[in-house]
């Protein structure tokens, strides 16, 4: 007797086989920049406590007067709560940037290669053999990359902050200063992360017509998809910059691929992020990127594979 | 009996170079068809279209669909192994087995573990680590786990020893095929096939140059080994093919009277590979 399956639960295979092909970019990349991250703190941490300089003064101001290690511990313990927030505010947003940066390039790649490589090594004969509507396999790289892969990221983030407050508050005990209200409460981890939760969210919508557009090539080029994702937008800007000397299209283009906004506001938290975004242009990148995303599934080529 | 495949003036041009030249056949349930012809005559192609593959003009039902509307529909009663090694060099193979399971509703897990057993292929292996017959295997395992209407298969056992290529024939016999399936089997081995198949069909140049019963075949068609003083009496029959073998003619005669050919010479069922070459012969030279 045949068994009954699901949309979802056909979905919620395809993203595990999103996962089994890209384990290295989805997988071993952020955990891999983890394990560099805290291991660098850790071994900063060492060296600044067996040499007596401040990792709190080095990070905070590197031009400080000489106090010793204590002395910066215990002023930094006493300093108001904005400036320790403000302190660890930046210190965790620089050590999650670089993973930002690292998933929104294995987003590019990833968009860019993932049908056009299941064509190229003619695995898409075998994919197509079974049961599963173009449609299905579309939405799913998409849930997979911008919904599966981000969730990993933002946990891995989440792990590795949580880390590095455990060695900063193991390197705080050795000068006896409150841990809690110096690293732990000033830090609002869980806040930052609800916050990348939201961005995360609203990021779909934002990123979805460069990501779709990727797509798009990915699915229809016979030869060079970066060529064919490129060329649309050189033939646009090159005009633009000889007339204008600066390139408007290039600009949006680029904001929708690699959200840097994120960063202006992080300090506002919620609702930086949702003013940034909640306007005219959200409601036209998620029409344009639903478009592109129907356009890519209608053009899916799996012909004269 | 149902009607598994139609196809009507099925066309298909890669420039100037016919891959479908208006073709028409039907696939009956519970037939096996072998599809023959040289490279480039146009069988995969033919295949692909049958699979939603590949666009075409013309009409095809498949199991009462539209390949070209309904392919993910039509993939669930429908099976096919291509004539590559198409699985994706990083799938682990028990990682193509939780997939199928994942997404096939016909798929019969312990089934591939049973055939998968009985080959050396290990299950952490990488499809990238197994060499290019394992690989045939491993498809061909996983493709007879799964319990559809209609099977294609184009070239399945090209690749393989021996060995495995009788077992797997054996298998898809006696194990595999019953009344309710179909299979449509493309392959130059056709000696191989030809003890398994209910149907011939021959393809060359985009046209199909025969379609054929096992059964009609060896009413339609007789070879004689003609002796040297019988030549001419044989030609005046208009044998469409003829070959010499040591010191004889093999003649092909198509419905010709068994009665006048039995003074020939010996008569035999012709193999399916000088039936192939006659046929092809044949429809080349009417073109000329």
């Amino acid at each position: 007797m045949n068994k009954i399956i699901t949309p979802t639960g056909k979905m919620i295979t395809l993203v595990r086989r999103e996962f089994w092909e890209q384990r290295i970019s989805f997988l071993l990349v952020p955990f891999s920049c983890i394990a560099l991250a805290v291991i660098a703190l850790a071994v900063s941490v060492i060296q600044a406590y067996f040499n007596d300089y401040s990792i709190l003064a080095n990070l905070a101001n590197p031009s400080i007067d000489p106090m010793t290690a204590a002395e910066r511990m215990v002023d930094f313990a006493a300093a108001p709560i904005e400036v320790r927030e403000h302190f660890w505010d930046m210190f965790y947003m620089s050590s999650t940037s670089l993973l930002f940066l690292v998933f929104w390039g294995i987003m590019i790649y990833y968009f860019l290669a993932t049908l056009y490589q299941q064509r190229k090594d003619r695995s898409i004969l075998f994919w197509n053999s079974m049961p599963v509507s173009d449609t299905l396999t579309i939405l799913s790289k998409l849930l997979a990359g911008l919904v599966i892969a981000y969730a990993v990221f933002l946990l891995s983030m989440l792990a590795m902050q949580l880390l590095m407050m455990v060695i900063l508050s193991i390197y705080g005990l050795l000068f006896d200063v409150e841990i809690w209200s110096t690293f732990i409460a000033p830090a609002n981890i869980f806040y930052r992360f609800a916050c990348n939760v939201v961005f995360g969210i609203v990021n779909i919508f934002w990123c979805l017509p460069v990501y779709a557009w990727l797509l798009l090539c990915s699915a229809w080029a016979k030869s060079a998809p970066l060529a064919w994702a490129a060329g649309p937008l050189i033939i646009c800007v090159v005009p633009e910059l000889i007339i204008y000397e600066r390139s408007d299209i290039l600009l949006v283009f680029f904001q929708h691929m690699i959200p840097m906004w994120m960063f202006e506001n992080s300090e506002t938290g919620f609702s930086g992020i949702l003013s940034q975004v909640m306007n005219g242009e959200l409601l036209l990148a998620a029409i344009v990127g639903v478009g592109l995303v129907y356009a890519a599934i209608r053009l899916n080529r799996s012909e004269d594979v | 009996m149902k009607t598994v495949v139609r196809a009507e003036n099925l066309c298909k041009y890669f420039g100037d170079t016919a891959a479908m030249d208006n073709i028409s056949f039907s696939v009956q349930q519970g037939s096996i068809v072998g599809l023959v012809g040289p490279n480039g005559a146009g069988k995969t192609s033919t295949l692909k279209a049958i699979l939603g593959l590949t666009g075409f003009e013309g009409t095809l039902e498949v199991l009462g669909k539209d390949p070209r509307k309904s392919r993910h529909l039509l993939m669930e009663d429908v099976c096919f192994i291509a004539d590559v090694g198409i699985l994706p060099r990083w799938l682990k193979v028990a990682n193509a087995i939780d997939y199928i399971e994942g997404v096939h509703p016909c798929f019969n897990r312990e089934r591939a573990l049973e055939l998968i057993g009985e080959t050396k292929i290990s299950l952490d292996k990488k499809v990238g680590q197994l060499s290019k017959g394992m690989v045939t295997q491993l498809h061909l395992a996983l493709i007879l786990a799964i319990n559809v209407k209609l099977l294609v298969l184009d070239e399945p056992t090209l690749g393989l020893d021996i060995l495995y290529q009788k077992s797997f024939f054996d298998r898809l016999l006696n194990d595999y095929f019953d009344n309710e399936t179909s299979i449509i089997i493309s392959t130059h081995q056709v000696e191989e096939v030809k003890s398994i198949l209910t149907h011939l069909m021959f393809i060359d140049d985009g046209k199909i140059s025969l379609n054929i019963s096992m059964d009609e075949l060896a009413d339609t068609y007789a070879e004689v080994l003609v002796s040297s003083d019988k030549y001419e009496e044989a030609e005046a029959l208009g044998p469409i093919h003829v070959r010499n073998i040591l010191g004889a003619r093999a003649m092909l005669f198509e419905n010709a009277r068994p009665e006048a050919l039995q003074e020939l010479g010996d008569i035999h069922v012709p193999s399916v590979t000088d039936l192939f070459v006659a046929k092809i012969h044949q429809s080349r030279g009417s073109q000329q």
